[in-house]
């Protein structure tokens, strides 16, 4: 007797369990739906957010382009005056300036003096081939040489010859380096 | 032992039965997770990516409109004139004879003759050039005081122009002891650069002007200007497919 009615009570406990067991999976099943749902909502409003803040930024760009489009006068002066500007300072820094050169030819052309030659380099350097009829001419030749010397305008200044004539006029050969 | 085995088919079915609608929304989730979750993910993070180019390019595109807003087109305008008198784009012959014989004369040098190595004129391959040069000689004859003014006035003028060399074939000395007169020949280097094509994408950045660079504008604003003696009509310069370059 105890032995039945303890199988029917089994039974019934494990019916029990089992639809509590079915209760909660199907609880757990419509939840895993509910957050998929709720996951997919939120991943495609992102979607949504993301591709109307891109075609905003399109917009934006393009508004943007036409500004700049509608300053191309200016763009194109400024891409000339930096392209311009890096060629007129590379030719500024490369060229030699004479008119210094002269000057110091002016300085040192002392009374008595006669040029016979001269020659402005490539380099900036100048070359002079004169004739001083005395030794006063020499020495006055030879005291501006060393004031221009003193400047330390040349990197060196060279007599590359100095002769005497017959006649008592001095030769001399000058190279004044830049 | 068939009674068994139709029992066990009877409780799969119904066990099969009542966790159907689980095992449906399972199969689906997974489905749709792998058909539209991720896809959608793997979108977003394209997007973005997209977006965050775009920001990018937006902030560099406002940063130029503002600095190009900013800029006075006058000012730029004289400037641009100033730097293509200093630095030419075309390599113009006749223009350079006729300059070189304009400043030679306004100092009173006597020009015995003039020549010129023009070589690549107009060529596509001349064009391509960055920076080419145009060298001549002029024989000249002239006293001190003319030659120095002469040379003084080439080191402070528009075109530049640089002296390459000055040879003198003679040089006689003068009644009154002054300096001599001579005459020889003077090498010179004029300079000629075609435009820049085109001006880049709109988003690049401008480029800058330091303070070095308005120096030089300023410093050849003292320079004096040669322009050619006849002018028929000014003719427009054209870099590129589209010129946007407004000389």
């Amino acid at each position: 007797m105890n032995k039945g009615i303890n199988l029917i009570s089994t039974e019934a406990r494990k019916i029990a369990k089992e639809q509590k067991v079915k209760g909660k999976v199907k609880t757990a099943s419509f939840a895993f739906v509910a957050f998929f749902i709720f996951v997919a909502s939120l991943t495609i409003g992102f979607l949504v957010f993301l591709n109307q803040k891109y075609k905003s930024n399109d917009k934006k760009i393009i508004a943007l382009e036409n500004q700049i489009k509608s300053l191309e006068k200016n763009e194109s002066y400024l891409v000339t005056i930096t392209d311009r500007v890096k060629h007129a300072k590379s030719v500024l820094d490369d060229r030699k300036t004479y008119s210094k050169t002269i000057e110091d030819l002016e300085r040192i052309y002392v009374n008595e003096l006669e040029i016979t030659g001269l020659d402005f380099g490539a380099g900036g350097d100048m070359k002079i081939e004169g004739r001083c009829l005395n030794l006063t001419c020499l020495t006055e030749l030879n005291n501006k040489i060393e004031e221009i010397k003193a400047e330390k305008e040349y990197q060196e200044i060279l007599y590359n010859t100095v002769s005497r004539s017959t006649s008592g006029s001095y030769n001399v050969n000058l190279t004044f380096k830049k | 032992m068939n009674k068994d085995i139709t029992i066990n088919k009877e409780a799969i079915k119904t066990t099969l039965e009542e966790y159907l609608i689980p095992v449906a929304a399972i199969v689906l989730v997974i489905i749709g997770t792998f058909f539209l979750i991720i896809p959608k993910t793997g979108q977003i993070q394209e997007v973005r990516s997209k977006i965050k180019q775009q920001d990018t390019k937006i902030s560099q595109l406002s940063q130029k409109a503002a600095e190009l807003s900013s800029l006075s087109e006058t000012e730029l305008y004289e400037s641009s004139s100033l730097l293509l008198a200093a630095v030419p784009a075309e390599k113009d012959f006749y223009e350079t004879l006729m300059m070189s014989k304009q400043i030679v004369s306004e100092n009173g040098v006597f020009i015995e003759s003039f020549k010129f190595a023009p070589g690549e004129v107009s060529t596509e391959s001349a064009k391509k050039v960055t920076l080419s040069s145009l060298p001549f000689e002029i024989s000249f004859n002239s006293n001190f005081e003319n030659l120095k003014s002469m040379v003084e006035n080439i080191e402070k003028m528009l075109p530049l122009v640089t002296i390459d060399r000055i040879r003198f074939g003679s040089v006689e000395a003068t009644e009154s002891g002054s300096l001599a007169d001579f005459s020889g020949k003077i090498n010179l280097m004029s300079y000629f650069s075609p435009l820049p094509k085109s001006l880049g994408a709109p988003e690049k950045p401008l480029p800058k002007i330091g303070n070095q660079d308005r120096e030089l504008v300023e410093k050849l604003k003292s320079y004096k200007k040669y322009e050619p003696l006849a002018v028929e009509e000014e003719e427009v310069i054209t870099v590129g497919k589209e010129n946007p370059f407004p000389f």
